[in-house]
């Protein structure tokens, strides 16, 4: 527990430090998009992410904040077995460690994203043939990890539209499946210095 | 270029693929022509090191065995040199691409209907050849292992007559109990309306993500079935945690033969 607070004070500084000194020419930016994302079932969700440049650099590292969630509403459901109150869900909260290529208006991110999936479901099956109808509920946490790429299309100083994608390196895909999704990116540039 | 193989290297351990483990033990293969079916099923054949001449090794039969083989061999190959499993002869059946005709009870939107067809075909066509050809226990004690749609060939055999049905041990995975809005429940319910007793041993296993329906139905087939009282049936039944469909079939073979050849 200590190592964790540790790291995550570490990655506070850091990420603090660096944005105050990376301010002149490159600005934190909030990415948010819609996703489809699965293995075995498919899934479709949102996602958020704070992006920190870390230098001033054309090409610089990143370090960012994301928080991904995902749903199936429907399972297996057959006309006459449903689900009912059905939730399947996982929510994902990572840092990603990553690297933006940039160059006129396209920039391409490579990140590294290290967190938690936390996996809820719960409903009730109701099936109407066999005559019966039962709860059942599951919540589990799981390591998580895996590689990002994002190109994005810069439409002005301010707005991006891109793509994100993720790939889990993490054995079981059922616990943070694969991801791609389109996003928007809004760059909180600093006006005074551009002019 | 290094950096990329050590970047993809996580995501080739995944399990969504037959995982390519070396058996190396003795391993056969032949071609054997259903006139049931009217199809060929590529068999694959793992012999125990100490196979003998005697009728004292067990048959194990496994479903989809262009992909399934290697690691249920794998897991024979360690239970048998542990000594915790008798000398055992793995049948893995092939031919996975029609394994939704083969392994479904009816015909719906995702299957033909063709169990019946492949449960003669086992027993009129496949376990005669296997006598011709290797020495095993010839009583009624087999052992049937199959995952997702094999799971639930698996547990219509289980509810087949016992007077004629070759296997006693069962070993279910990822059971696909959503077929036909739950069918395989049908065919339980109408063997405990025939029967008072299911002499058999059963291990029944299910991962925590494999979503609402499998998880809803796989406690409900668990209750009703141990709910008949049947006085020789030995279940066992387990959720296999942190596991999707794919991933938990492997430890659930592995604690599937643990059960049944311990019972």
């Amino acid at each position: 527990m200590y190592s964790i607070i540790r790291i995550i004070t570490i990655i506070g500084l850091l990420s603090t430090s660096n944005t105050l000194y990376a301010q002149k020419t490159n600005n934190n930016s909030l990415e948010l998009g819609v996703l489809g994302a699965g293995d075995e079932s498919f899934y479709y969700g949102g996602y958020s992410k704070f992006v920190v440049p870390l230098s001033n650099k054309t090409n610089y590292f990143t370090i960012s904040f994301a928080l991904t969630a995902y749903f199936d509403f429907k399972g297996e459901s057959e006309p006459n077995a449903y689900l009912v109150d059905d939730i399947d869900m996982r929510l994902i909260p990572t840092v990603n460690f990553g690297y933006s290529l940039n160059f006129n208006k396209v920039q391409l991110n490579f990140e590294v994203p290290i967190g938690l999936s936390c996996a809820h479901t719960k409903g009730t099956l109701v099936n109407e043939t066999i005559g019966f109808e039962r709860d059942y509920s599951n919540n589990e946490v799981f390591f998580n990890y895996g590689f990002s790429f994002s190109p994005k299309y810069k439409i002005n100083n301010s707005n991006s539209i891109g793509l994100t994608t993720f790939l889990p390196f993490i054995k079981d895909k059922a616990q943070s499946g694969y991801q791609i999704g389109i996003g928007w990116t809004k760059t909180f540039a600093n006006n005074v210095y551009k002019k | 270029m290094k950096f990329i193989y050590l970047l993809l290297l996580p995501s080739l351990l995944s399990c969504s693929k037959e995982e390519n483990l070396e058996v190396i033990r003795v391993i056969e293969e032949f071609s054997l022509q259903s006139n049931i079916i009217n199809d060929s099923y590529p068999i694959y054949v793992y012999l125990p090191e100490n196979y003998s001449n005697d009728s004292s090794n067990q048959l194990i039969i496994g479903l989809d065995g262009d992909t399934r083989f290697n690691a249920i061999a794998n897991l024979i190959y360690d239970k048998t040199q542990n000594g915790s499993m008798p000398p055992s002869i793995l049948i893995s059946i092939g031919n996975n691409k029609n394994r939704n005709r083969d392994y479904t009870p009816t015909s719906y939107e995702h299957g033909t209907g063709g169990a019946n067809n492949f449960y003669q075909f086992i027993k009129e066509e496949l376990i005669p050849e296997l006598e011709s050809r290797y020495n095993f226990d010839p009583s009624n004690n087999k052992t049937l292992i199959g995952h997702s749609f094999g799971g639930l060939f698996t547990q219509y055999i289980m509810a087949q007559n016992r007077q004629d049905n070759p296997f006693n041990k069962f070993i279910a995975s990822g059971t696909s109990y959503w077929y036909d809005s739950g069918v395989i429940f049908e065919y339980e319910q109408n063997y405990a309306n025939e029967n008072i007793d299911l002499d058999v041993t059963f291990y029944n296993g299910m991962g925590t993500l494999e979503g609402g329906v499998l998880l809803a139905s796989f406690e409900e087939m668990n209750e009703r079935i141990d709910n008949r009282n049947y006085p020789n049936f030995k279940h066992k039944n387990e959720l296999i945690e942190k596991s999707g469909h794919t991933c938990s079939a492997n430890t659930i073979f592995k604690k599937g033969l643990d059960y049944v050849f311990d019972n």
